[in-house]
């Protein structure tokens, strides 16, 4: 029923309009809204060139979608048959969106064709929009590369399912504290005028079921504008979430989520709003270390006036 | 067989048989085949006619189950055909090579051409009539009601079959490697044209990919570099993934190009959605 429900919702998600042209080795990356496609297998793979206002491009099994006016790219084989993105460039209106969700359904409705046991669905979600004018994307087998030549924005969310302390007040009216279960959801947000990322290229090659966001390190510089928040959402009803958010601008941000902690470092002219529970207020600094878990969950964060 | 050595006596063999079969013979059975067993033809009924000393013009019949076949050797030409009107020049010629000018079929036509190995490959052209003219390198070829066009490649798997009910086209009549080796030099199908059209692969791997296409009208041209099929007029595209496998989504396009290699198959697309 559950394959039924998820054919039928593929089915109904492709309209007329969308008119897909499949250029994967069994469909698994797909053009539509394109105007204009061409696309070569040579020697080492395939290349292709999509017009669209913008075109879409899919990459199923990654649960990416690229947008833009003009998409070039090159796919390269991969020994089991199917295709991974080598290189990529997006000119005007340009767009790239990882989904972990959207990775999984197809993982699912592919076991459920071939008879194989459907995997779980995962609790956790893991989204990542990179929006530029401009976005040039490329991977080695160790690395992979995300530019920004002209500026863009940066947004991941990702949702795990987490537990927290709330203090409540007992049968007898005394204060007890109570652990409930629930969910974390935290966002990043930047916008600036350049920057260049790292990420892991296994994003590229192998569906993944960990809602890893897949940026290794970076750097982005140009009225660098920012908002982190946390927000530990209970499932008990009544229970307020608690929220945990920083936000403001800066000259550099570098992320280097490579170790644990995890740190977003901002540098230069910032300026940051912070609303914890266990801090408010709105600061001029010079430097803001920002210490994250590997589920982008808040440890602590430092600010330095005197560097 | 006539005898090279003596061209007066050709030539008085060929009045001989034109002069036997200007009417319509009972025999059931008719075989041709000149000097040097290049240009073959099988009938059941022929009647013909002495031209010039170098040229017959033949009309034969062949009954059910038996039809007209005609064979070139040279040219690894084979035809079938209901009846067939045949121009056969070269028949007085030194090396005893004649050759087939022009040849109206009609009624079931056959026309295949087929190599040897290790370069092994079959084209086959078919309809309900087919009207071949000879000329230089190439020949032209035009085939009408219920047309097919199938070429295979040296492994025998179809590269290209286009169905439709008119084609013109132009033949490869050399056998030489690479895409000369190929029947269709150019053809413009018209339709409505169904097409099937094997994908190349990356890394000269093994594809079983096949495009399924509908339209109104095809055009190949292999005088360009790469070869182009040119499909318009309602274009619909569908990929076949694999053997019997599962059909991709259906594609839609005002105009799609496919790239040829050398063995006829797809290692491009060029395409406008006309949006």
């Amino acid at each position: 029923m559950t394959i039924l429900a998820l054919s039928l919702a593929i089915a109904l998600a492709q309209t007329p309009q969308d008119n897909a042209f499949e250029i994967g080795a069994n469909g698994e990356w797909i053009a539509r809204r394109w105007s204009k496609i061409s696309f070569d297998l040579g020697i080492f793979g395939r290349t292709f060139d999509l017009e669209g206002a913008p075109v879409n491009l899919e990459g199923k099994p990654y649960g990416m979608i690229m947008e833009g006016n003009v998409i070039r790219g090159a796919l390269q084989p991969t020994s089991e048959g199917s295709y991974t993105l080598q290189r990529l460039r997006q000119i005007g209106r340009a767009k790239i969106d990882f989904s972990l969700q959207r990775s999984f359904d197809y993982m699912r409705s592919l076991a459920g064709e071939e008879g194989k046991k459907i995997p779980e669905r995962s609790e956790k979600q893991m989204n990542l929009d990179l929006r530029a004018p401009e976005i040039i994307l490329a991977t080695t087998i160790a690395e992979g590369t995300i530019d920004f030549p002209t500026g863009g924005t940066l947004k991941s969310n990702q949702e795990t399912p987490g537990q927290f302390e709330y203090v409540v007040r007992g049968p007898d009216q005394k204060q007890i504290k109570q652990i409930v279960q629930g969910r974390t959801i935290t966002k990043l947000d930047l916008a600036f005028k350049k920057a260049k990322f790292f990420f892991d290229p296994a994003i590229l090659t192998s569906p993944s079921t960990e809602a890893k966001l897949p940026i290794r390190k970076g750097s982005a510089e140009g009225d660098v504008t920012f908002d982190y928040e946390q927000v530990d959402q209970p499932n008990t009803a009544g229970l307020p979430p608690k929220k945990r958010r920083l936000n403001g601008r800066a000259d550099r941000v570098d992320l280097d989520f490579t170790t644990l902690p995890r740190t977003i470092t901002f540098t230069g002219n910032i300026k940051v709003d912070v609303d914890t529970d266990f801090s408010k207020s709105t600061t001029t600094t010079k430097e803001v270390v920002i210490y994250l878990d590997s589920e982008m969950k808040l440890i602590r964060f430092t600010m330095n006036s005197n560097k | 067989m006539f005898e090279r050595s003596n061209p007066a006596w050709m030539v008085a063999t060929i009045c001989l048989v034109s002069v036997a079969f200007a009417g319509v013979l009972q025999d059931p059975k008719w075989d041709w085949r000149d000097q040097s067993n290049n240009l073959m033809l099988h009938a059941k009924r022929v009647s013909s006619e002495l031209v010039s000393p170098d040229q017959i013009d033949l009309t034969l019949r062949g009954l059910d189950g038996d039809p007209v076949v005609g064979v070139s050797k040279l040219e690894g030409i084979r035809f079938s055909a209901s009846t067939a009107k045949c121009t056969v020049t070269g028949v007085a010629g030194k090396d005893g090579k004649a050759s087939l000018t022009r040849a109206e079929l009609t009624g079931g036509v056959q026309f295949t051409r087929q190599q040897t190995a290790p370069d092994f490959k079959l084209q086959k052209m078919g309809g309900d009539r087919l009207t071949y003219t000879a000329k230089g390198e190439t020949a032209t070829a035009v085939v009408t009601g219920n047309v097919s066009l199938i070429e295979t490649n040296e492994k025998g798997e179809v590269t290209l079959k286009a169905t439709g009910s008119k084609a013109d086209t132009q033949l490869n009549r050399k056998t030489t490697k690479g895409a000369e080796s190929l029947l269709l030099r150019t053809a413009v199908v018209t339709g409505p044209v169904a097409v099937t059209a094997k994908q190349g692969s990356a890394n000269g791997a093994a594809s079983s990919n096949t495009y399924i296409v509908s339209c109104g009208k095809m055009v190949l041209d292999r005088t360009r570099k790469p070869a182009r099929l040119t499909l318009t007029q309602n274009v619909k595209i569908t990929i076949r993934y694999g053997d019997g496998g599962k059909n991709g989504l259906e594609t839609l396009a005002k105009v799609a190009v496919f790239r040829l290699n050398d063995k006829g198959e797809v290692v491009g697309v060029d395409m406008e959605s006309g949006e």
